[in-house]
């Protein structure tokens, strides 16, 4: 496995990323575009669960789920990179761990959140009645606000650690 | 002249407690820049899905109700604009000499500028049309410039701190 990382590690592509005067700032300008984007889109999601702009369908909003995941491609992608290019500091970074670990649960309850407004569709929604969402929906939304930031908070941090800026 | 006034706001905000506190407290400087990760996820979120929503994407997106998310945006706003000056406060030699800052600053006004514009001639126009309406060419310029020049924003951020270090 860590054959594998550092023969990656040492490609062109990732010396580019790691070494270039602008790779580095390209990478990490599209990493926070990616962020942009998926936090953006999912805040706005779960707001709108909470009680915000209530008149925003969210059969409807949950069309704008494409945009959140062409941020997730942009960023697997740009974190990859990033990951690579300083790989040994990043794999025993606490911070770094702790926000990906963040990350994966965000996810699960972000999936979640979509997979139970699926399901709980209400038949007024075709109306143009208010959809009210679930008390469980409401926990999930702000679980994943909770979880969101804090996988930001967490990458904010890891800048501070033993990884290059 | 121009030069000299901003210079001795800088100076000032420099000696001010601000900066003293996000040179001298270790977590004022990184707590400023998360806030501002945070400011930017609300100001990108809610501006994409009301630019999106003009622009045609998601039609059956009612536009009265979109355009609800708009305050999303100036808290995310107002949040970037209060943790930005933190980091100015505390190193002005970071921010102001950079060609980088400056231009981001331009961009945050022109954004600002093209704001104000859809809230005057644009949002009066499009209050009169149906939930599902198809808003006409001038409003749907106004939402791409919005979405180029907030991630014209971004990028001129993201750069900055490399652009200044190699500068000085």
């Amino acid at each position: 496995m860590l054959n594998f990382l550092e023969g990656l590690s040492q490609s062109d592509l990732i010396r580019l990323v790691a070494e270039s005067d602008y790779g580095y700032p390209a990478v990490l300008t599209a990493h926070a575009i990616g962020m942009a984007l998926v936090v953006g889109i999912v805040l706005v999601f779960d707001l709108r669960v909470l009680g915000l702009a209530k008149r925003i369908p969210l059969s409807v909003l949950r069309r704008f789920f494409t945009v959140a995941w062409i941020g997730f491609a942009i960023n697997l992608t740009s974190g990859t990179l990033l990951f690579l290019a300083n790989y040994t500091a990043f794999i025993k970074n606490v911070a770094f761990i702790t926000k990906i670990s963040l990350l994966l649960i965000a996810a699960l309850c972000t999936w979640l959140l979509a997979r139970d407004i699926e399901s709980n569709r209400l038949p007024a929604a075709a109306q143009g009645a208010i959809e009210t969402p679930t008390s469980r929906a409401r926990m999930i939304a702000a679980l994943s606000v909770i979880l969101w930031l804090g996988a930001i908070t967490a990458g904010r941090i890891v800048g501070y650690t033993d990884v290059p800026e | 002249m121009l030069e000299d006034a901003f210079a001795s706001v800088v100076h000032w905000m420099e000696q001010s407690w601000l900066g003293v506190a996000g040179r001298d407290v270790f977590w004022v400087f990184p707590a400023a820049e998360t806030l501002h990760f945070f400011g930017l996820c609300l100001l990108m979120g809610a501006i994409l899905v009301v630019d999106l929503r003009l622009l045609g994407f998601a039609r059956r997106l009612p536009l009265q109700a979109t355009l609800a998310l708009i305050p999303v945006a100036l808290w995310g706003l107002a949040i970037n604009l209060l943790s930005g000056i933190v980091f100015l406060c505390a190193h002005p030699e970071n921010y102001w000499p950079s060609f980088a800052f400056r231009l981001k600053l331009l961009a945050i006004v022109l954004g600002g500028l093209n704001a104000l514009w859809f809230k005057w001639f644009e949002a009066p126009r499009i209050a009169t049309l149906a939930e599902d309406a198809n808003v006409d060419a001038r409003a749907k310029l106004v939402a791409a410039l919005s979405i180029t020049v907030w991630i014209a924003v971004i990028v001129l951020g993201r750069f900055l701190p490399f652009v200044s270090k190699s500068s000085s």
